[in-house]
């Protein structure tokens, strides 16, 4: 993300993670409000390794595609995080009698994870703020 | 798509489970009536449950085609009815039986508490989204 000028390499990859996280959330919420619904088949969203991939793809400088090309080699490159592509995992398992496969103890544990990483990826994003921000100040 | 998404999707959970549990109320309620509008004794109720597309404020579906529960009716039970000796019923037949709801007290005891705990699951659920909304609305501000 480039702000004034400033680019936030972390506030970039926070804002993406938080993206994915609700995302996430409304799939879990999903699982979680049909638990009773015969034939539905919970599906969960995997984004954390697109997104490795996505960052340690910037960092070496070649032209792939999630990163931008840069005009100088002494550049940084900037890393196009807006393509990563979550996984969507749909789970095909048969279930139960009612052809009902959601595991409600998974979906409450990965609703608690979820909030947690929520939690972090907003407190980075906060910190990528706040240091801007000093930036800002820093001037005399 | 964004967090009052998954609250939409649980508030249908609740709904759903809520209509569960009038059903079984209901039920429960009628367990010995032997008359009713209809005719004969009252016939046991149960809740048919889909997964419906969310739709967002604007009627559009969403891409990701995210699924929210829906009462779409409810049915009544076939199942014979329960026909007991009594010959001192008003509503005893010729032989001495009465026919009774065909209303099992486990099975409606059993529903309530599914019905309850995803209840339960749901409203933790949406505890959980207000509490990343929260943390969304501190970024930025003084910690």
């Amino acid at each position: 993300m480039v702000l004034f000028g400033l680019s936030s390499e972390g506030l970039e990859a926070a804002s993406r993670s938080l993206d994915f996280v609700s995302l996430s959330t409304i799939f879990t919420t999903e699982n979680i409000a049909n638990a009773d619904t015969p034939g539905y088949k919970s599906k969960e969203l995997k984004f954390e390794d697109a997104m490795i991939k996505a960052l340690e793809a910037g960092n070496k400088k070649s032209s792939s595609a999630s990163s931008m090309t840069t005009t100088d080699p002494r550049h940084f490159p900037l890393k196009d995080l807006s393509q990563v592509q979550p996984l969507v995992i749909m789970n095909r398992a048969a279930g139960g009698i009612d052809g009902n496969n959601v595991d409600m103890d998974k979906e409450i544990t990965r609703l608690g994870a979820l909030e947690m990483k929520y939690s972090a990826y907003a407190g980075i994003a906060g910190g990528e703020l706040a240091s801007i921000k000093n930036a800002i100040e820093l001037s005399p | 798509m964004d967090l009052m998404t998954a609250m939409q999707v649980s508030a249908a959970g609740l709904t759903a489970q809520r209509t569960r549990m009038n059903v079984v109320s209901s039920n429960l309620a009628n367990i010995n009536t032997t008359r009713t509008p209809e005719g004969g004794p009252y016939r046991r109720k149960q809740v048919i449950v889909t997964a419906v597309p969310v739709q967002n404020r604007f009627g559009q579906m969403l891409a990701d085609r995210i699924r929210e529960p829906k009462v779409v009716a409810i049915t009544n039970d076939p199942t014979p009815f329960q026909r007991v000796f009594d010959p001192s019923h008003p509503d005893a037949d010729d032989q001495g039986y009465v026919l009774l709801p065909n209303v099992s007290l486990m099975k409606e005891m059993v529903d309530m508490l599914s019905a309850t705990r995803a209840y339960e699951a749901n409203s933790a659920a949406i505890n959980s989204v207000k509490n990343m909304a929260r943390r969304a609305i501190e970024i930025g501000s003084a910690r």
